[in-house]
C-alpha cells in the first residue's frame, strides 16, 4: 500500500491505518529507536507511541513524506526515554554518538543561549547541501539514524575505518562552518 | 550548547536527506548469493524447529483460549497461581543468579473469535549493581533482533542458540523452546554471567 493510501486511512479514522503503517514501517522505526535505547521493551513502547501519535496528529497533519514524518516522532520519543533513563543506566553506543558530536563543540566557547534550534537546523541543512552525497549519507546515518559505525560500513559497503575517517572530517567541516556562520563562537 | 542540542537540531534536517540516507546501496552479486544462502539456512532451521517440537499448551491465568488454530488448549488444572507459567512448557524463575525478577508485562490480544492475534510477554530482571536482563517470549512473533546485529550460532546443552553482542556490554541470545521464541538481552552483565543465565534458562525447560 502506498503512503498516500495509508494517510487516507488515518484521515478516515480506519484502524487499518495503524496495521498498515506497522507493516510497512515497523522495522524502520524499530531500528531508529533501537539505536538509541537498545532495549526491546522500551523500543516497542516508543514505536507503539509513534503509531498513537500519528493517529492523534493525522488529521490535521497530512505529511507529504511519511517515512521521515514517522521517523522524527520515533526519534524524539526515544530521545525523551533515553533522557529519562540515562541517570539510571547508560547506553554506551548512543553515548558515543553524542560524544562524537561534542567534538564539533570542542573548539568553541559558548553559543548564544537564545540560538533558535530551528536556525541551527537551517545552518546544518545548508552545510549538508554543500558536502559530497556519500559523506552526507554517512553523516545522516550516524547522527540522525544513530547507526553504529559497523552498520554504516556494512550498508555503504566500505570499511569501518573509512566511515570513521569520513565522520571525523565532516564533523570538523561542520564545526568550521558553524563558526564561520556565527552559530558557534571560536575559543 | 551541548551535544544533545546539536543532536536534536540534526533531527530537524530536510526530509530529502533522511530519505536519501534510507536507501541502501545495491549489493554485489557475491553478497546476494551469500544472503540467499543464509536466508535459506535460517528458513530451514526455523522449519526444522517448528516441525520437530511438540505442541505446547497455553496456560494464562484463568483465561482459556487457543493459541493458534492447530494447538488444542488444556483446560484442566488452570489456576490464578499460573501467572508466570504462561506456557506450561516455559517458566521463568523469580531469581536468576544475582538478578531478581522485578516486573512482568503480559501483552495478549484476542480477536472476536477468541483467537490469540498477539502474544508478547516481557520479564524484566535487575540486580543491585543495576545490571539488567530482559526476557521476551512469544509464540506468534518470531522476528529476530539479529536483523540489526552480527551473530553466531552456538550449541548450549544441546540447544541451538543465536548469540550476539552489540557495542558495550549488551549481549543478546535467541532460541526456540517448544515453538516459543525466546529472546534474552542483558545490559551490564559480562559474557560469562550472561552465558550462565542462558544455560540456566535452557536447563530449566
Amino acid at each position: 500500500m502506498n503512503d498516500s493510501s495509508i494517510i487516507e486511512l488515518f484521515i478516515k479514522r480506519s484502524e487499518q491505518a495503524i496495521t498498515m503503517t506497522a507493516e510497512k514501517y515497523g522495522k524502520y522505526l524499530n531500528k531508529i529507536s533501537w539505536n538509541i535505547l537498545h532495549n526491546h521493551e522500551d523500543v516497542e513502547e516508543c514505536v507503539n507511541d509513534t503509531y498513537l501519535s500519528a493517529w492523534k496528529q493525522i488529521p490535521p497533519d497530512k505529511p507529504e513524506r511519511f517515512l521521515p514524518y514517522l521517523g522524527r516522532i520515533t526519534r524524539a520519543l526515544s530521545l525523551n526515554k533515553y533522557n529519562y533513563y540515562k541517570a539510571k543506566k547508560r547506553n554506551s553506543q548512543f553515548d558515543m554518538v553524542l560524544s562524537e558530536l561534542e567534538d564539533c563543540l570542542m573548539a568553541t566557547e559558548t553559543v548564544e543561549s537564545s540560538l533558535d534550534a530551528m536556525e541551527l537546523s537551517k545552518a546544518i541543512n545548508t552545510f549538508l547541501k554543500s558536502i559530497k552525497k556519500e559523506h552526507r549519507i554517512i553523516f545522516v546515518r550516524r547522527y540522525w539514524y544513530s547507526d553504529s559505525i559497523k552498520d554504516i560500513a556494512k550498508i555503504r559497503q566500505t570499511s569501518e575505518s573509512n566511515v570513521k575517517s569520513i565522520l571525523f572530517r565532516v564533523r570538523k567541516k561542520l564545526e568550521s562552518y558553524l563558526i564561520k556562520e556565527g552559530v558557534l563562537d571560536e575559543q | 550548547m551541548n551535544s544533545e542540542t546539536l543532536y536534536q537540531a540534526i533531527g530537524h534536517i530536510d526530509d530529502v536527506y533522511i530519505l536519501e540516507a534510507s536507501e541502501e546501496k545495491k549489493h554485489s552479486k557475491h553478497r546476494i548469493y551469500l544472503i540467499s544462502t543464509l536466508a535459506a539456512s535460517i528458513v530451514l532451521f526455523l522449519a526444522f524447529n517448528f516441525m520437530s517440537t511438540s505442541r505446547p499448551i497455553i496456560v494464562i491465568n484463568d483465561i482459556q483460549i487457543m493459541s493458534t488454530k492447530e494447538i488444542p488448549l488444556d483446560t484442566s488444572g488452570l489456576t490464578k497461581g499460573d501467572d508466570v507459567a504462561y506456557l506450561n512448557n516455559f517458566e521463568v524463575p523469580d531469581q536468576l543468579g544475582s538478578l531478581e525478577l522485578i516486573s512482568q508485562i503480559r501483552n495478549l490480544y484476542l480477536d472476536d473469535n477468541q483467537k490469540v492475534i498477539y502474544d508478547k510477554f516481557i520479564f524484566d530482571y535487575l540486580n543491585p549493581n543495576r545490571d539488567r536482563l530482559v526476557i521476551t517470549t512469544s509464540k506468534l512473533d518470531k522476528r529476530s533482533t539479529f536483523t540489526y546485529f552480527d551473530h553466531e550460532v552456538s550449541i548450549i546443552n544441546g540447544q541451538e542458540v543465536l548469540l550476539g553482542k552489540s557495542n558495550g556490554m549488551t549481549y543478546l541470545a535467541e532460541f526456540m523452546i517448544d515453538d516459543i521464541f525466546v529472546s534474552v538481552q542483558s545490559d551490564g552483565l559480562n559474557e560469562e554471567a550472561f552465558l550462565e543465565i542462558i544455560q540456566l534458562l535452557i536447563d530449566g525447560q
